[in-house]
């Protein structure tokens, strides 16, 4: 794919937070270009939708950034390949020199597999759309470096938690060496994995990943659980069901995400292959007493009862028209199930779907009569197909206690309540239901989906920020100037009680421990003194040159103190720090005292 | 209870007849205690010759009568099993008393004491009988660290007990409670939890904020784990993925080496690390500080060398222990010398285990108490004295008192618990609505996370014989008739004060007693007592 090629890369890289785009990292690659293709916007979309619809939906969706040429659509195509769920920013840098015109692409940083790889296919895509080569070839390229390979509508859920804390001016980004994110700086660093933060404890949660641990517990302390019974075999699930009481519901005590859970079982026969199902995906079987009643989600967070929702179980409504299979094609033919950015997911038929349509006498052939409603599984799981209706203003008190109460027993600070109630309106005390599963890492999608629901990504980035305080950070830019006046600016915060990072010269050190040392001018420097939890402050000495050329290393500063005026790269540098929030300061005088107080004012609360 | 051992021997029998256990707050003591019945003595008895055979075990004068030998034999046995009994008292001719410590260890000492006993009387012991007694014991005992942690508890007041099944070891009360599972705090995050499982991962979160580690990589078969040797330059190290049990890790230097370390690993996957400079030093780290550090020499007991490691040493285990994220960590570092600077030492991180039990540090320092405490101190985070407001109410005033009580508490904006003959309630939720007075109540109530104050009926005749379920409250009430002995109970498990309503008996002089005319005076002054929010 050469000579033709609409772009060719001449060289690429990445760039760490604090860079042209702003706080976020990014990719940049420089590219030279051809005018002689012709880019056809839809024929680029069709392609890559043969390719991957989900990075088609997400092309769609990038804005072009300025002209539509080769460069703009190389770019989007990259940016289309890490999206998952959010548009990425992009800035394109033509110029023309007398060696010739090339682009300088940024390409704000999404969740890539190997972000490395990501320019060179995007690259190569575009090349291949335009040449029209055959689509089945690229799929390989895609899942080796695009977003990870998980369901497009996870993704997306993924990406509502961080939106709203960048929203709230506090960008989470990824945590160094672990799973997660990370958002505050210094001691007030946060982790956190989708739902899951500090308050997830883990006694907590290694309780709530066993079903049968978790009820015994709840019930101990009289909060409503069905009856449930752990059994070996078939036989043991057909006594227990019999012990129980008809209908009951047949899962593994320690999957999640509705995984092997059969409802509403009304026969020994059915009771047998549900046991069968269950046993394929765990060793540890519960049979359960069916709770009479809706499936609710009932989500709390730091002690109150925040969200509920109605999970209406996957089903299709009769119109004395249409075919079963024709009214579930119909519902799936809704945009808003599958694609990149959606929030509900297709209806999907398996065998319970069958056993199901066999208990009311129907086939996929048959034809409803007008408003039947015919169910499709018996669980109300959103990966099922199922639709959630907000509820969170008609709870009863006492349902909403119960959910607070089991919440605070397990020990979660953050938990989905799954609640069986007849009409949540009204106590379980009175008309029965109960709690029949906890939470540890609840979905937002249930509420976030649930019209008029309460926006549960704002509420879990509160909760997840709450006690985020940022930490002072001043760069020192410029050469060798920069490291004495790093040195002299850290050892006088450290004076006031501060515990400060401070990389400047051969040094890297965090609170009294040297870390290992990336070298002068690698932006991982800074991520390091920002990530190190015993930190208080962070003094930086950076070249001008190298934030430029790889990023300052974090999205935010306090103070840019100019200590070389004339390093190479200054003006842009300092542009790139004002960018992303610092003072920029002329420090090639003295120190000013007054300037330390002030920094070391911004000390985070204790 | 039933018999739980009969033996005879010789002219003398000793029998145990009936065993009974009493929840914490019982007439004999706060804590809950076993209650032994024994049917003793023959005329011709010769309790100094069991004392004699007994010897390894008993020291000082032999008892006189076969109830205090029995006592002196149970608490004996405890202790050499690592669990001391809080105490032994003879009560009756044949009635001992057994008074558990930190753990329900007198009902199972009761039972071995008993047939070790009756074993001394009637001849001499064979070989390895004593030992086999305190071994068979002690396998019914908490793990060493567990113990630990709950004597601490019990040392600062916060009568710590057993959660339910999974739900780890409670100290304190309602809000101030707090759970652990071993040395994992209830607030360890679980995405540290799940980090520290694996040590390749916490390799990487380490070596990705610039802390020194040894360099290791993971391989899921012998060839790889080959490969991965050479890359190391033909010298490593094989141990287990996992860090939670032990798995000495294994020197390997030829392919024969590597596959029988990968072999005996026996998972599917195994750790390659560098060949360490030298045999690691543990340090514990509880609560950010590192308190304590071992040398692990191989084939020697590990010695306490917290003095002789370099603070730097110290600075570098605490910061490896933050990083993870976790309230108590041992971290084994490795360097040419512990006790120089972090720059001439090349000290790193060998290893980081989340909730590491605290044995060989308990074995090895000159204050094991202390430093089970601090460790305690680390896992309560921040919860103080353990401990919320709890009044209980005798009398046929109760349902009153208790009611009054509460509904001021609530006013004040209070998490109220209740447990009485209607039913229990927490924070405005009914929990159950059978009969819950006393030690049917006030477990749940001081277990209840969400409880900042509780209030308890008691049921006089239910406190008499099986105990109250908690060893301490804060204020008594007796408003109507209560025998005398109740009245006396009660009054020696409040902290503050007894509140006497209306036909109350009269009370010990020392108790801080205070009038009250009615049910709505008594709950007032129990209010008053306790003081505000």
């Amino acid at each position: 794919m050469n000579g033709a090629a609409p772009v060719r890369i001449l060289a690429d890289g990445r760039l760490a937070a604090g860079n042209r785009l702003g706080g976020i990292a990014g990719l940049w690659a420089r590219v030279a270009w051809s005018d002689a293709t012709a880019i056809d916007e839809g024929a680029l979309g069709r392609w890559l939708a043969e390719v991957d619809p989900n990075v088609a939906s997400e092309l769609a969706l990038t804005p072009a950034p300025g002209p539509a040429d080769a460069v703009a659509a190389f770019a989007r195509v990259a940016a289309a390949l890490m999206a998952s769920g959010r548009s990425l920013a992009i800035v394109i840098d033509r110029e023309t020199t007398p060696a010739g015109r090339s682009a300088l692409v940024i390409v704000e940083e999404g969740r890539a597999v190997a972000p490395e790889r990501v320019m060179a296919a995007a690259a190569d895509l575009l090349a291949a759309a335009v040449a029209g080569l055959p689509a089945a070839g690229f799929r390989d390229r895609v899942a080796d470096c695009g977003a990870p390979p998980i369901k497009a509508f996870l993704r997306y859920a993924y990406t509502l938690i961080p939106a709203r804390l960048a929203a709230r001016g506090a960008a989470a980004r990824p945590a160094l060496g672990q799973r997660g994110s990370l958002v505050g700086e210094g001691v007030g660093a946060r982790l956190f994995l989708f739902t899951m933060g500090r308050g997830t404890g883990a006694l907590g949660a290694a309780i709530a990943a066993r079903k049968d641990a978790c009820a015994a517990l709840l019930s101990r302390f009289g909060l409503p659980v069905p009856r449930q019974l752990p059994v070996a075999d078939a036989d043991a699930a057909e006594a227990a069901a019999g012990a129980i009481g008809y209908p009951v519901v047949v899962k593994p005590a320690d999957r999640s995400g509705g995984a092997g859970v059969a409802a509403g079982l009304a026969h020994a026969a059915e009771v047998r292959q549900a046991f069968a199902r269950a046993a394929a995906v765990s060793r540890r079987i519960v049979v359960e007493e069916m709770l009479r009643g809706e499936d609710h989600r009932l989500t709390v967070i730091g002690g109150r009862m925040v969200a509920a929702a109605l999970r209406v179980p996957p089903e299709v409504v009769g119109d004395g028209r249409r075919s079963v299979r024709a009214l579930i094609d119909a519902v799936n033919a809704d945009p808003q199930r599958g694609g990149s950015r959606s929030m509900l997911l297709p209806l999907v038929c398996d065998g319970e779907t069958d056993r199901l349509l066999a208990a009311a006498g129907l086939t996929f052939a048959s034809v409803p009569p007008a408003g039947m409603r015919v169910r499709l599984h018996s669980a109300a799981n959103l990966t099922m197909g199922a639709r959630p209706v907000d509820v969170t203003a008609s709870v009863h008190p006492d349902n909403r206690a119960a959910a607070v109460h089991a919440a605070a027993i397990m020990g979660l600070d953050l938990a989905g309540i799954d609640f069986i109630s007849p009409d949540i309106g009204r106590s379980w005390r009175e008309i029965g239901g109960g709690i029949c599963e906890v939470n540890r890492e609840p979905g937002l999608l249930v509420h976030q989906v649930a019209e008029g629901g309460p926006d549960m990504a704002e509420a879990c980035a509160r909760h997840i920020l709450a006690p985020a305080p940022l930490v002072p950070i001043v760069a020192v830019l410029g050469g060798g100037d920069a490291d004495a006046a790093a040195q002299a600016i850290a050892a006088a915060m450290a004076e006031s009680g501060l515990a400060v990072g401070l990389a400047a010269g051969r040094h890297l050190v965090a609170a009294g421990l040297r870390l290992s040392d990336p070298g002068p001018g690698d932006p991982l420097r800074v991520t390091r003194l920002v990530a190190h939890p015993a930190v208080e402050a962070v003094v930086a000495a950076v070249p001008p040159a190298a934030v430029v050329a790889r990023g300052f290393g974090h999205g935010r500063a306090d103070v840019a103190l100019v200590a070389e005026p004339g390093a190479p790269d200054l003006a842009a540098a300092t542009r790139i720090m004002a960018a992303i929030g610092a003072e920029v300061v002329d420090g090639s005088s003295p120190l000013d005292a007054d300037l330390v107080r002030r920094i070391a004012a911004r000390r985070p609360p204790s | 209870m039933v018999a739980v051992a009969r033996a005879t021997g010789g002219r003398l029998r000793v029998e145990i007849v009936a065993t009974q256990s009493h929840a914490a707050g019982n007439r004999f003591h706060r804590s809950p205690v076993t209650v032994v019945r024994l049917a003793a003595a023959a005329a011709d008895a010769d309790p100094a010759a069991a004392h004699g055979r007994l010897a390894p075990l008993l020291g000082g004068p032999a008892p006189g009568d076969p109830g205090s030998l029995f006592a002196a034999t149970a608490a004996a046995l405890a202790a050499a099993a690592g669990d001391p009994l809080a105490g032994t008292r003879i009560v009756a001719a044949g009635e001992v008393v057994l008074v558990h410590g930190a753990t329900a260890i007198a009902a199972a000492a009761a039972t071995r004491a008993g047939v070790l006993l009756a074993a001394a009387l009637a001849g001499p012991l064979p070989a390895g009988t004593i030992a086999a007694a305190v071994t068979g014991l002690r396998r019914t005992l908490p793990s060493p660290t567990d113990r630990a942690l709950l004597r601490a508890g019990t040392a600062r007041g916060l009568s710590p007990r057993p959660g339910p099944a999974g739900s780890g070891s409670h100290f304190g009360e309602g809000v101030r409670m707090r759970r652990t599972l071993g040395t994992v705090g209830e607030r360890t995050p679980f995405v540290s939890f799940e980090t520290a499982r694996s040590r390749l991962l916490v390799a990487r979160l380490l070596a990705a904020h610039g802390v020194p580690v040894l360099r290791l990589s993971l391989a899921t078969s012998p060839a790889a784990a080959g490969a991965a040797v050479a890359r190391l330059g033909g010298r490593a190290i094989i141990r287990k993925v996992t860090p939670d049990d032990g798995g000495m890790p294994v020197p390997v230097s030829t392919p024969a080496d590597v596959a029988a370390a990968f072999g005996a690993v026996g998972e599917r996957a195994a750790i390659v690390a560098e060949p360490p400079p030298g045999p690691p030093w543990r340090f514990l780290v509880a609560g950010g500080r590192s308190v304590a550090a071992l040398r692990m020499d191989p084939g020697r007991a590990p010695v306490d060398a917290t003095a002789a490691a370099h603070a730097d040493s110290h600075l570098l285990a605490e910061r490896a222990a933050l990083v993870v994220a976790s309230d108590v960590a041992a971290v084994d570092l490795v360097a040419q010398d512990m006790g120089r600077p972090a720059g001439e030492s090349g000290a790193r991180v060998a290893d980081v285990r989340l909730g590491p039990a605290l044995d060989p540090f308990l074995a090895a320092v000159a204050a094991p108490e202390a430093l089970a405490d601090r460790v305690l101190a680390a896992l309560l985070d921040g919860a103080g004295e353990g401990r919320i407001p709890i009044v209980a109410v005798a009398g046929a005033g109760a349902p009153a008192v208790a009611a009054a009580l509460a509904e001021t508490w609530r006013g004040e904006g209070r998490r109220v618990g209740t447990a009485g003959r209607a039913g229990l309630a927490v924070a405005g939720l009914v929990l159950f609505d059978d009969d819950r007075r006393g030690r049917r109540g006030l477990p749940l109530l001081v277990d209840h996370p969400l409880a900042d104050a509780a209030v308890v009926e008691v049921d006089a005749d239910d406190l008499w014989r099986h105990g109250l379920g908690h060893p301490r409250i804060d204020v008594a009430v007796i408003d109507g008739a209560v025998a005398g002995p109740v009245a006396d109970l009660l009054a020696a498990l409040a902290d503050i004060a007894v509140v006497a309503g209306p036909g109350a008996p009269p009370l010990p002089s020392a108790v801080h007693a205070i009038a009250a005319a009615d049910a709505a005076g008594a709950a007032a002054a129990a209010h008053a007592a306790v003081g505000p929010r």
